[in-house]
């Protein structure tokens, strides 16, 4: 018994911390979505319904729409440009007999810079005409894009810079899977005269195929919550091509002061998150037990 | 590393192969480009700092600045001007002070959960554990408004944590919930033989001291990892302190950037220059801990 006590004083403070910044945070997203909410504490709170949702559902329809849209495109371009780079990489530098750590390291390098400080950075180089990236483009003769002046690149910038600073971190996980990967399976088809091609199609391939599945899961769960990089970038501009949906929510909450409707839509984004993390966590579980 | 690497797609044989080798000189070409393009950026970062703004935004393109010949005579006070004279120094202590106190926040809770689960009789374990872990499903992200509104007046006690210092209080506190460094902790002392435990409480060893005497020295590998993790994220974060720190003279590094690059008055190689001394104490922290963090990542899957 007195250890049981003792148990549950170690967890206290672990408890304690998580019914505050978690566990009722969570629920109240619940609640809060529901009122009017009211910061005077001589004030209650009103009900109200589905308010808060059709203001921001209906009235507020076309900002909505595109901050969920440009999230979802984010999601997609994302994946098309971004997610098969780390496999790529992983799978050739781990075959690298020379430079092999000066790879991992150099791709590895703009992972470690803050987020803040790459999107800075990749500001000035996007600068219409006279940043790094348009001289150079002019440099060689080619038309200079223009980047974050139009709806279409800016977004297209945002996803290049979100590979460029995200792909040596996966990159690290996929090398550390292919080390997982069982050297007889490479012996036998080799003596089974299979090329590398055949081999990377047929094995390694198929090997990473767990891994590949849970990174995109991942990557997507995290593409849903872009802020930093439009928020000091573009602003979500411009004309809101890359504004997005937790930048609704800082408009909301900074300048709207509107809590309600800002809890609205980050339920929204909760529910679609979870929903992501209940396919991750069957994903990872059928993985489990097929091993 | 080379001796121990296990065969993998390119066997020795292959390897030999003139059609092969020169597959792999081909790759090895299109690797060393790609690894310019993302060194390169960094490296202009550092060298345009050191250019007036107009050669920074100017055609053609200069990578080193004017006069390329003479280094001595590039700007290199500008380094100085903005570490001291833009007071880039108080920012960096302010974001020490948070990063340590988050670390705190990170480390005592989670670790104190972690060996309850792993090694004493709790009550309710399962309840517990999956209370915890539940919150792995969602970020924090998604819980932000209610979360801002909890820290500005916290359940029954109603405290603004907002109020004082700053908000610190708002952005410590929080740092102690991850149940991710519960299981990291839990699944560390898990591999630590119980027995070694039972032998300490015989010997009428306190809980506490067993922790810090028993179980930490053969743990510094995940206090090590989950402390990398902790300071990097403090100094990498960006939109929680956006929302609490209502003080500018107690604004984090990454704060001040934000701000400086939107303050009209400052000329773009001084933001420049900031960008590349707020770099590098995590740059630091990464040389030293190299093979930990990089490790790290592999074990848990999880980039910072």
């Amino acid at each position: 018994m007195r250890s049981r006590i003792l148990a549950a004083g170690f967890l206290a403070p672990a408890i304690v911390f998580f019914a505050l910044f978690s566990w009722w945070p969570i629920i109240q997203s619940f609640i809060i979505s529901f009122q009017e909410y009211s910061t005077d504490s001589a004030k209650a709170s009103r009900w109200i319904g589905l308010e808060n949702f059709r203001q921001v559902l209906v009235v507020d329809s076309d900002i909505t729409a595109v901050a969920w849209m440009n999230v979802l495109l984010f999601v997609a371009l994302g994946i098309l440009i971004g997610y098969f780079v780390p496999i790529v990489l992983g799978i050739a530098i781990n075959e690298m007999r020379h430079a092999n750590s000066f790879f991992r390291i150099a791709y590895y390098l703009p992972a470690i810079l803050p987020m803040v400080v790459v999107t800075i950075m990749w500001k000035y180089i996007f600068t219409p005409e006279e940043g790094l990236l348009d001289a150079l483009f002019r440099w060689v003769g080619l038309q200079p894009v223009g980047w974050l002046i139009n709806k279409s690149t800016a977004m297209l910038g945002l996803v290049i810079m979100a590979t460029w600073k995200g792909a040596g971190a996966t990159m690290i996980i996929y090398l550390a899977a292919l080390q997982g990967v069982p050297a007889e399976l490479y012996e036998a088809a080799e003596l089974d005269g299979a090329s590398i091609r055949q081999r990377i199609r047929h094995i390694t391939i198929p090997q990473l195929l767990p891994i590949m599945l849970v990174l995109l899961i991942l990557q997507i769960i995290g593409t849903f919550q872009v802020f930093t990089e439009p928020f000091i970038m573009t602003k979500g501009g411009p004309a809101r091509g890359t504004y997005t949906v937790l930048m609704y929510i800082y408009d909301k909450l900074f300048r709207e002061y509107n809590y309600g409707q800002a809890t609205a839509m980050g339920l929204m984004l909760f529910l679609v998150l979870v929903i992501l993390t209940v396919i991750y966590s069957l994903v990872t579980r059928r993985q489990e037990q097929n091993r | 590393m080379k001796d121990e690497r296990a065969r993998s797609l390119i066997s020795d044989i292959d390897y030999r192969n003139p059609s092969t080798h020169l597959i792999y000189w081909s790759v090895f070409t299109v690797l060393s480009l790609g690894a310019v393009t993302t060194i390169l950026p960094l490296l202009w970062g550092f060298f345009s700092a050191l250019k007036p703004s107009y050669e920074i935004f100017g055609f053609p393109p200069t990578f080193l600045p004017r006069p390329a010949a003479r280094p001595w005579q590039w700007n290199w006070g500008v380094y100085d001007e903005v570490f001291a004279g833009s007071q880039f120094m108080r920012y960096f202590w302010n974001t020490f002070l948070l990063a340590v106190f988050c670390w705190i926040a990170a480390i005592v809770p989670s670790s104190l959960a972690g060996y309850a689960l792993s090694k004493m009789k709790t009550p309710m374990p399962k309840l517990l554990m999956l209370l915890f872990f539940m919150t792995l499903m969602v970020p924090f992200q998604a819980y932000l408004v209610p979360l801002f509104l909890t820290v500005r007046d916290l359940p029954l006690v109603h405290i603004n944590l907002v109020q004082h210092f700053a908000g610190y209080p708002a952005i410590i506190l929080p740092a102690g919930v991850s149940a991710f460094n519960i299981f990291l902790f839990k699944s560390f002392f898990d591999d630590i033989p119980t027995s070694l435990v039972e032998a300490a409480r015989i010997d009428g060893a306190s809980e506490i001291g067993i922790l810090l005497r028993v179980i930490l020295p053969l743990s510094y590998a995940v206090f090590a990892v989950v402390s990398i993790f902790s300071f990097m994220g403090t100094w990498n974060d960006f939109l929680w302190p956006l929302l609490i720190i209502n003080d500018n003279n107690w604004n984090t590094i990454m704060l001040r950037l934000y701000q400086y690059d939107l303050q009209g008055d400052v000329a773009k190689n001084k933001v420049l220059a900031a960008l590349m001394i707020s770099s590098v104490p995590p740059l630091l922290l990464f040389a030293l801990f190299q093979r930990k963090i990089m490790q790290g990542i592999a074990l848990t899957g999880v980039k910072f």
